[in-house]
């Protein structure tokens, strides 16, 4: 592979990740402030980006910000906030097409990243507060938006499992907040945040695509670094959540057709690869030990798979099931981990299960945001392994490992969302 | 066999089409530099091909609905083996869908994709359904419905389709109802196979790291040939209006959700990228984020962000623009829509936002082609349309605001429109 990767420290606690490869035609740079998940700063950070992609100090109107992107290929900016781990993640990604794919041959790269530097570092402020319809109009989005996370059904069953997996964690908080939350937040809180972020969030910002854009890099690397920058968080990726001391059993109603339930082991195992490989042997591929045998042999679910959160050390087994299957699919998937602890599956199954996993690494070097997106995540554990190392490393990973690191997990939790009828009713 | 290159130097990009004597046509579009292979072995059959005939059926016949999201689902049980069990060996991701009017069976390998494309022309062409297996996929079909019962966003989409289409069979949902789908038998998904699984009515789309000679040897060696069996599909004749002009339902959502729908013509074809084009366009003009609409939607709270617009079309069948969203009154986004469409027929469009969107659409098309997944699922589209992938760039560029004013008046016509809302319970 011809893909280059660069981590550079460009200012205290900012990092500039840049990562080229000559096949992709656009380069996408994503700017992101990390935070610890907090109730009192939660509904800030996911506002801010909402705000701040919204207009700037140059340009006002929101349409006219719009018009402007457009001009430039269609490029627009996305605001991102999201949950990583114990921390919040509060940031901005475009993705400019090259400056040669242009129709004539015209630089759109610096422009792209001069207005997006102008949405982040000078905001649309006026007597220090933000333009108040668009806060207005964006607070009452996220209200919406924390207000119709109910629309789907299994990820708002996830959002309220995770409450209770990791009580009492950062990891609990919802990264958009609670209704109550977003319904009280101010101006001040808003501008306050937003000083905070920028003086003391960790910031990674990222640059991967075809490169050729080394003025508009330039220009990132200059306005942050003369940021004055004090008392930056320091983060902690990986904090395993401790396991309950006795499992927790959790049942809400809901008017739905299909329950959902979400059953959670966790583990202080320290190599995440092999957790990883074990997660994918008993639920991560179509010929997984879950689906082969839950969904497929016994038709139990609509959907049986598992999960890895490696900053929290913990597995997450996620089914769709028919509310009457209930109790059956929780045997059946108990069984299958249990299968997999006393070692209960071939050679072959572990080595196409490998064969699956280095596959799918490979595949994020076609994708200048997947390629982004695994960078990040080697960040997270301190690491900067490309896929075809990572690959090595699972192909390493011994039969015996797995039934160890399998053995290490203890059930945690089970969190079922059911229609609405008695919980104890099955 | 012939081959053709099908090229755009102002892209500087080719793929070959090669007609196999097998009766299958097989697209190749080898891209350098690129670790993955993505592969499509596709039919022109969906959810909505539930009357047909053939030389060997005379008479059309009728099937129930959600047959052909049935058969994809149990071709990949083979009489002795699973075949995610032989994907399994060559560490292949392998899927497949279907749509209202296609079925493809799919498979995205960094390894080993000439085993992986063996083991998927093999599965496809040979089909083994017995009483007991069929029965068995109803449960699971059944959840999958049910599951998406549960969507409200799918239930709302769904709903302007019913309130727009009268008679024609895109109404039905992909999976068909569990009263259909317990009427499906193994005669009659041997049936469906049989005509829509000919591979003169079939494609095979493969992009990324792939070689085409050993593309053609492994197709040579694998492909059973088929003889055309002249395959009629027919709907039924669908008034030019709507069923309805309003419907709703309520679940347990946080803001109203709603969609609205205008229907036209159906057209193929050239004609069809020139509608697709237009119909986009027309639809970022009206009410994207740049327009004035938009702005004064978006400043009095009426939208938010969860708001967007799509063609939702299959070729020579139907033929609407949808516009969806989040809004606490649906029907004022209703009534203003309805009032800058008949200003903008009036007063005529924005020229210069005209030229800006041609630029951003022009973006999207680079973006587009940077995506291994992406060019296999294109060639597949623009061939089922009888054009090529590269036929939406070159209508784009020559496409006019003369062009958009005619196209307005068939797209956008406020007398074959519908709103579904989904209100909070």
């Amino acid at each position: 592979m011809s893909v280059s990767f660069k981590r550079t420290q460009i200012g205290k606690g900012i990092n500039l990740n840049e990562i080229y490869d000559p096949k992709f035609k656009p380069n996408n740079i994503r700017i992101k402030f990390i935070t610890r998940l907090r109730e009192d700063s939660v509904c800030a950070n996911a506002l801010l980006p909402l705000l701040l992609v919204t207009s700037n100090s140059e340009i006002k109107s929101r349409t006219e910000l719009s018009q402007k992107f457009a001009w430039l290929y269609g490029t627009s900016v996305g605001a991102v906030s999201n949950a990583l781990g114990d921390y919040q993640v509060s940031g901005f990604s475009t993705s400019p097409i090259g400056d040669k794919y242009t129709m004539g041959g015209e630089i759109i790269s610096t422009e792209v990243v001069r207005q997006l530097l102008l949405c982040i570092l000078s905001p649309d402020l006026t007597d220090g507060k933000f333009n108040e319809n668009y806060f207005r109009l964006r607070k009452q989005e996220l209200i919406d938006n924390i207000a119709a996370s109910v629309n789907e059904k299994r990820s708002y069953a996830f959002l309220k499992a995770k409450a209770d997996i990791f009580e009492g964690e950062p990891a609990a908080i919802s990264p958009s907040g609670t209704l109550e939350l977003a319904q009280k937040i101010s101006q001040e809180d808003v501008l306050r945040q937003y000083k905070y972020l920028l003086r003391s969030a960790a910031i990674e910002i990222t640059v991967c695509g075809g490169g050729g854009i080394d003025e508009a890099v330039d220009m990132i690397k200059d306005a942050f670094s003369k940021l004055e920058r004090e008392n930056v968080e320091e983060i902690v990726y990986r904090t395993n959540s401790p396991v309950k001391d006795s499992v927790r059993e959790v049942c809400e109603k809901m008017s739905v057709n299909q329950s959902k339930m979400f059953m959670t082991y966790k583990s202080d195992y320290p190599d995440i690869y092999v957790c990883k490989l074990f997660t994918m042997l008993l639920g991560g591929t179509p010929f997984s030990k879950l689906f082969s045998n839950v969904r497929e042999k016994l038709s139990l679910c609509y959907y049986c798979s598992a999960m890895y959160m490696d900053l929290k050390g913990t597995l997450v087994i996620d089914s769709g099931v028919e509310t009457q299957n209930i109790q059956k699919a929780k045997e059946a998937i108990e069984l299958q981990l249990e299968a997999v602890c006393r070692g209960e599956f071939t050679d072959e199954e572990l080595e196409n299960t490998k064969l699956y996993i280095c596959g799918a690494f490979r595949s994020n070097y076609d994708s200048e945001w997947d390629t982004a997106g695994w960078f990040e995540a080697q960040n997270t554990r301190g690491t900067s392994y490309t896929p075809d190392e990572v690959a090595e490393i699972i192909r390493g990973i011994t039969r015996e490992q797995v039934i160890e690191c399998a053995k290490s997990f203890k059930a945690d939790t089970v969190y079922i969302l059911r229609p609405e009828e008695d919980c104890s009713n099955e | 066999m012939n081959r053709e290159i099908i090229r755009n130097d102002a892209l500087g990009e080719q793929y070959s089409v090669i007609h196999h004597p097998s009766g299958l046509d097989l697209l190749i579009w080898k891209m350098e530099g690129f670790s993955t292979t993505e592969a499509l072995f596709a039919t022109k059959y969906g959810s909505i091909n539930t009357r047909f005939r053939t030389d060997k059926t005379g008479d059309f016949i009728d099937v129930p609905e959600g047959i052909a999201h049935y058969l994809e689902h149990k071709l990949f049980e083979n009489e002795d083996t699973d075949v995610f069990d032989l994907y399994a060996k060559t560490g292949a991701s392998a899927n497949a869908f279907t749509s209202f009017d296609e079925t493809a069976y799919t498979f995205s390998t960094s390894d080993n994709w000439e085993q992986s494309l063996e083991i998927l022309l093999d599965f496809v062409q040979k089909p083994y359904f017995t009483k007991e297996s069929v029965d068995k996929e109803q449960g699971i079909i059944a959840q999958e419905i049910k599951m998406y019962d549960d969507s409200p966003e799918r239930q709302c989409f769904l709903n302007l389709i019913r309130a727009m289409y009268v008679d024609h069979p895109v109404r039905i949902d992909i999976a068909g109802t569990v009263e259909s789908i317990s009427r499906i038998t193994p005669e009659l998904l041997y049936d469906c196979y049989n005509t829509f699984y000919n591979l003169n009515n079939m494609v095979l789309s493969i992009a990324g790291n792939v070689d085409e000679d050993r593309v053609i040897e492994i197709c040579d060696r694998l492909l059973k040939p088929s003889k055309n069996i002249n395959l009629e599909t027919a709907f039924p004749q669908e008034p030019e209006g709507v069923g309805r002009k309003k419907i709703t339902a309520k679940f347990p959502v946080g803001v109203p959700l709603f969609s609205i729908g205008f229907k036209s013509k159906p057209c193929s074809g050239v004609e069809y990228e020139k509608r697709g084009i237009a119909a986009s366009l027309l639809m970022q003009l009206l009410i994207g984020s740049t327009s004035p609409l938009h702005k004064e939607l978006f400043d009095e709270g009426l939208i938010n962000s969860q708001f967007g617009f799509e063609e939702f079309s299959g070729t020579g069948s139907f033929f609407s623009c949808i516009i969806s969203g989040e809004s606490h009154d649906p029907e004022e986004v209703r009534s203003r829509l309805m009032k800058e469409i008949r200003r903008v027929k009036k007063e005529g469009l924005d020229r210069e936002r005209f030229e800006m969107l041609k630029r951003s659409k022009y973006g999207g098309i680079i973006r587009s082609l940077n995506n291994v997944e992406n060019c296999a699922d294109s060639m597949v589209e623009s061939y089922f349309n009888g054009t090529s992938v590269f036929d939406s760039a070159e209508q784009l560029a020559a496409i006019t605001p003369e062009d958009c004013m005619k196209a307005l008046d068939e797209l956008f016509n406020e007398d074959n429109s519908a709103i579904s809302i989904v209100e909070t319970i």
